[in-house]
């Protein structure tokens, strides 16, 4: 596996991520001077799982940096459908591309397929498990809103198979953020991602409902399974309230 | 030894490895990790539920004709972190030790996540970490903590 993979947000360095926001905010402030950065650069889109905003957004943001993607399409008309299994799929795909796109139904699909393939590769959502990719643009969002640092973050709705909220979670332990974790006792957080909070020194504050506990964040992050986190809408789910 | 004394109802080997100490009941389990079936042409004892001064209870393997490696026995740890293992030249101990806890296992679980990807028909290993409690896949990230035994592949 390349150092510059993306495959989870647990490995995720707070240099890291700055870096990341810190070059997207200068493409945000002048886009034109960033046109030409990756020409003939092609970038490998593979979604065995629906997807607009994200495979959309990848399209977009290639093309806008010079660049070009090729899309491997709908599973239906792939040869998936054959019986092919996402360690050949990926390695014939590493053959026309600089660097693949990886959404998958899979736990730990993009670490599976990182590891057959010489070129960078970033996990756009894998199941119920990780979707670093969206972790950055919310750091991004809420960098731009409210600062990462000094911060209280509520996360609301099914936390157990919401990815967006397991990669962001345990991305936010890198800053001072304090987090309160709001959901029925059916849909609470992985032990997984609540290992990682607390290996880092994070605390994981958990709620049933949106009580005394839980007020007073500064920036909610609504979650609804399975569409992506949304900073700054608070939208409580049923058996939240 | 006097007469009143349980007698262990295995007969000794010449050589090979002994693994005694085993949690009762953990015997067949052992043998499933070391990948043992008998397919391989090892004769194999087991005695299960034999008395023992240290843990009441245990099982006991004894596998002629193979010396066990360490890298091959710390994996029992994860069942029988009791156990100890007894290489065996012309009868005699030749080399005692207790099994460690390794850092990670490769290839012995089967993850009990049915949406992991090492699930999937995938041409992948399983993979875990060795926790204080427990391991964790190193593909989907899941732990798990009890029930180890019955995530031994087949």
């Amino acid at each position: 596996m390349r150092q510059d993979d993306l495959v989870s947000a647990t490995g995720l360095a707070r240099a890291d991520v700055e870096t990341v926001l810190d070059r997207a905010a200068e493409i945000a402030a002048d886009p034109r001077s960033w046109r030409e950065r990756h020409a003939g650069a092609l970038l490998a889109l593979c979604f065995f799982e629906p997807s607009t905003r994200t495979r959309m957004s990848f399209d977009a943001a290639m093309k806008r940096l010079g660049g070009d993607t090729v899309d491997m399409g709908p599973v239906e008309s792939s040869s998936v459908k054959k019986g092919e299994s996402l360690a050949d799929t990926v390695q014939v795909i590493e053959g026309y591309a600089d660097a693949l796109v990886l959404r998958h139904p899979k736990e730990g699909a993009a670490r599976m397929a990182a590891g057959y393939v010489d070129v960078p590769l970033i996990n756009a959502g894998d199941g119920a498990g990780q979707h670093p990719s969206q972790t950055l643009l919310d750091l991004y969002t809420m960098r731009e809103a409210t600062g990462l640092d000094g911060v209280t973050v509520g996360m609301l709705g099914d936390l157990k198979y919401g990815r967006t909220v397991h990669s962001l979670a345990e991305a936010l332990t890198e800053f001072d953020a304090e987090m309160h974790f709001v959901s029925p006792e059916s849909l609470r957080l992985p032990e997984s991602v609540r290992y990682d909070i607390e290996a880092a020194g994070g605390e994981v504050r958990e709620h049933e409902t949106l009580g005394a506990g839980a007020a007073g964040p500064r920036r909610a992050v609504r979650h609804a399974h399975p569409a992506r986190a949304v900073p700054g809408r608070v939208r409580v789910p049923r058996g939240c309230r | 030894m006097t007469g009143d004394e349980p007698q262990l109802r295995v007969s000794k080997i010449r050589n090979g490895t002994v693994i005694d100490h085993v949690a009762a009941g953990q015997a067949l389990n052992v043998l499933a990790i070391l990948d043992i079936d008998g397919s391989g042409g090892e004769s194999v004892s087991v005695g299960m539920n034999v008395p023992s001064g240290r843990i009441e209870r245990k099982d006991v393997v004894k596998v002629e004709g193979r010396e066990l490696s360490p890298a091959e026995v710390d994996v029992l740890s994860l069942i029988a972190p009791e156990a100890t293992i007894n290489i065996i030249r012309d009868y005699e101990v030749v080399h005692k030790t207790r099994v460690q806890r390794p850092t990670s296992v490769t290839g012995v679980l089967e993850c009990p996540n049915h949406s992991c990807i090492t699930n999937a028909g995938e041409p992948v290993d399983s993979e875990f970490d060795v926790l204080d409690e427990g391991v964790r896949c190193r593909y989907c990230e899941t732990i798990f903590r009890e029930e180890i035994a019955a995530q031994i592949g087949t």
